[in-house]
């Protein structure tokens, strides 16, 4: 508001106005560095993949204008859709999992009940820390039959475990990893919610007598709303990036796990093994519109549900 | 013993010299002839003369490749030739390589003079016009050094885009130890080989005939043992029909093994194969002839409880074999040292040095000097028990079924292999089916590349 006062007599002056755009110039030079990182690290790929999929570079005829034919062939594109199904179901069931058991954290080490509080902590964020690739590969051999865990239980115990990695159970199986990784990321963010509630809350809701649950009902919840929208956007973000885990996985089960098992799989083999780079952008375009959008959605809730 | 093998190479760039000149004087007689003949003929770039010329020049090569034998016989070559340098890049693995190859290629700088190509990405890089037809350089006239599998491998619509280097006739591989166990005996057709199978899974469950999570390179090698030929293109016409005999005759004879649960549907090369390997948990492993060195290297433990037999046949006294794996040493189209870099491929692929050190490390061979010479042929192998399982291995080669091809767009159909005759696996249903679904699949992603794909 003051600049726009300050600047409001300039525009009488003629000479001021010229020192009024050097002025200008001069806040764009300070911006450089970072619109520089911001253009060539965010906006070129994204530009440069928009770009691509709009043409078709086929091994016989070579490189032609598609218009929209690549977006036009994803939308009908069986594929496509039933990995993105896939990711859909894995969001609709994991998630919810996950972040109810991150909730139930965050209130455990907010109660002042749990002793070794910074153990806990640790230990649950701890495989946060794990790169996801890593962690497949560590699972992987968990799932074992033969050679992992699974198998070891089965043998020393005389069990009949299913095998995780058959096609039934491979979903869960993957979802049981990336619960394993995210936990204790979204326990950190809810608890660090909870962290800012001042005391006088609690204190007023001691003297009104109100018990442990309702305290959770009606001061905590509502304290761990806004956090909890953006760790579910996190995890819509995780869900429908589905990679790493199906991508490790499938050398241990190539058939149950399919090369369009997840829509960002799809993609990598489409441009890697079909060299099919302008249809795999358009896959990625889609995709990444698609993500806004749901992410988006969460967000127009969580806020208007924060509002009331 | 160094002297004596450098002399023999000389007397090979002789010969070579001398062949070729004669193949370039054929070829031109013939275009000059007049009538039909200037078609097929290749234009001659440069003679054998040239390249001999360039190795004498100081050039620095650039070499792409993954097998372990590589640096040893490269170190040979700039001993041999010391004003060549060669620098090998190692990538690990096939796929890397490969998509490396392909990002270099489209970007067109940091492309390698060299690389190794396997003869199903073979026709893939020639048909992209990324490698060198060596028959504008006189190389026809080595074929006669090489295996009839093997140089029709690295002949792509008449033209030669890469040297063999290794071979990979089928073998069974078998655990005497655990055929001992259970009194099975070594078969000799697919119809014992399954009565064998139900047996081991009679007396114990847990064992299985062999490992098979479906897997595109070894269903196409069974596929040619059995006679088929899925595969043609001419240009970009190209035809596929993973449902012709040999196929189907592949088909029916596996179906039942993976329906019956006889073969175990674990994937090869992951830690839980390698250990079942080990434990005897598959009696037996059918595969290239290079699978003798995975084998010592990946269980070594296991010495002397592996032995070597032909593969089964469909009919009793048959001798057909197919191949699985191999590769060429191939020149790419932007190098800028074309005539050395195809003097080092020819030292490398035919010389009797190159070869020895080859063999030396594992490799298979894939020429006739090596395969027939005695040394090789009756080397007492002790990890097999002292077997001489290069006269299996050569036997084999010799029985290869001519007239195979691959697809120009082969690493694509092996990449969705899994989606559609691995469902068939996974389902335990008919693998025929499953093959139809891949050739839907094949034919839908040729045509859509442009390729004309059975029309």
């Amino acid at each position: 508001m003051t600049a726009t006062t300050m600047s409001a007599p300039a525009r009488t002056a003629p000479p001021a106005r010229r020192r009024k755009n050097r002025r200008r110039w001069v806040g764009w030079w300070f911006l450089a560095p970072f619109l520089a990182v911001f253009v060539f690290a965010l906006a070129a790929p994204v530009i440069y993949a928009i770009y691509l999929s709009f043409f078709q570079d086929r091994l016989v005829g070579g490189n032609t204008f598609a218009g929209f034919n690549n977006y036009v062939a994803a939308f009908q594109d069986p594929k496509f859709w039933s990995a993105f199904g896939r990711v859909a179901m894995f969001f609709f069931v994991q998630v919810p999992i996950m972040l109810g058991l991150s909730t139930f954290a965050a209130l455990a080490l907010d109660s002042a009940r749990l002793r070794f509080r910074s153990l806990f902590r640790i230990t649950l964020f701890l495989p946060y820390a794990v790169p996801s690739v890593v962690a497949a590969l560590m699972w992987g051999f968990i799932y074992g039959t033969d050679f992992g865990l699974v198998g070891n239980l089965n043998s020393y115990f005389g069990l009949d475990l299913p095998d995780p990695l058959s096609s039934d159970l491979v979903l869960a199986a993957m979802g049981n990893i990336a619960t394993w990784a995210f936990l204790g990321y979204n326990m950190l963010i809810l608890y660090s919610a909870l962290r800012t509630v001042p005391k006088e809350l609690y204190e007023a809701a001691d003297i009104d007598g109100a018990g442990t649950f309702q305290v959770i009902r009606a001061i905590k919840l509502p304290a761990m709303r806004s956090a909890f929208v953006v760790a579910l956007i996190f995890s819509v973000i995780g869900a429908f990036q589905l990679f790493n885990e199906p991508n490790v996985l499938r050398t241990l089960a190539p058939n149950t796990i399919a090369t369009n098992f997840t829509p960002n799989m799809y993609a990598f083999n489409l441009s890697f093994a079909g060299q099919q780079f302008n249809y795999a952008a358009a896959i990625a375009i889609v995709m990444g519109i698609i993500t806004m959008i749901v992410a988006y959605v969460v967000q127009v809730v969580g806020v208007r549900k924060d509002d009331q | 013993m160094f002297v004596h093998s450098k002399k023999g190479t000389r007397r090979l760039t002789a010969t070579l010299l001398g062949g070729s000149l004669a193949a370039v004087l054929a070829l031109t007689g013939c275009a000059s002839g007049g009538s039909g003949g200037a078609a097929t003929a290749p234009e001659v770039v440069g003679t054998q003369a040239d390249i001999d010329a360039a190795l004498q020049e100081d050039t620095t090569l650039t070499f792409w490749a993954w097998g372990p034998q590589y640096q040893a016989v490269v170190d040979a070559f700039m001993a041999e030739y010391p004003k060549v340098k060669v620098e090998l890049t190692n990538n690990g693995s096939n796929q890397t390589e490969y998509t490396k190859l392909q990002n270099v290629i489209k970007a067109g700088s940091g492309i390698p003079d060299v690389a190794q190509i396997e003869y199903t990405a073979l026709p893939q890089f020639a048909f992209g016009d990324s490698l060198v037809d060596m028959n504008e350089y006189g190389v026809s006239s080595m074929e006669d050094l090489y295996t009839t599998a093997a140089w029709s491998q690295v002949n792509v619509n008449g033209g030669i885009y890469g040297l063999p280097q290794d071979t990979g006739p089928l073998a069974m591989f078998y655990r005497q130890d655990v055929f001992d166990q259970f009194g099975l005996t070594v078969p000799t057709t697919w119809d014992e080989y399954r009565a064998q199978a139900e047996k081991l899974q009679a007396a114990d469950p847990s064992r299985f005939m062999a490992a098979d999570a479906g897997e595109a390179a070894l269903t196409n090698a069974m596929i040619w043992q059995a006679g088929g030929q899925p595969y043609a293109s001419d240009g970009t016409d190209v035809t596929v029909d993973l449902q012709d005999e040999g196929s189907l005759r592949y088909a029916d004879m596996w179906t039942p093994l993976v329906q019956n649960g006889l073969v175990d549907q674990t994937p090869s090369f992951t830690p839980e194969w390698t250990s079942g390997l080990a434990a005897g948990k598959y009696a037996t492993w059918l595969g290239g002839a290079w699978a003798a060195g995975t084998l010592q290297r990946r269980i070594p433990e296991a010495t002397g409880t592996w032995r070597v037999a032909p593969l089964p046949q469909y009919k009793a006294g048959d001798t057909a074999s197919g191949e699985q794996g191999g590769s060429s040493s191939a020149v790419l189209n932007a190098s800028e040292n074309a005539l050395a870099a195809i003097g080092f491929v020819q030292w490398m692929s035919s010389s009797e040095e190159a070869n020895q050190i080859w063999v030396d490390n594992g490799g298979f061979p894939s020429t006739t000097a090596t395969l027939g010479s005695e040394n090789w042929l009756n080397a007492e192998i002790p990890y097999f028990g002292g077997q001489q399982i290069n006269q299996v291995f050569a036997e084999s080669a010799d029985g290869v079924l001519p007239g195979w091809e691959f697809l120009p767009f082969q690493a694509y159909a092996d990449s969705v292999f899994s989606d559609t005759v691995g469902q068939a696996y996974a389902s335990k249903g008919e693998l025929a089916e499953g093959l139809k679904a891949w050739q839907e699949n094949i034919v839908d992603y040729g045509n859509s590349q442009g390729f004309t794909v059975n029309k």
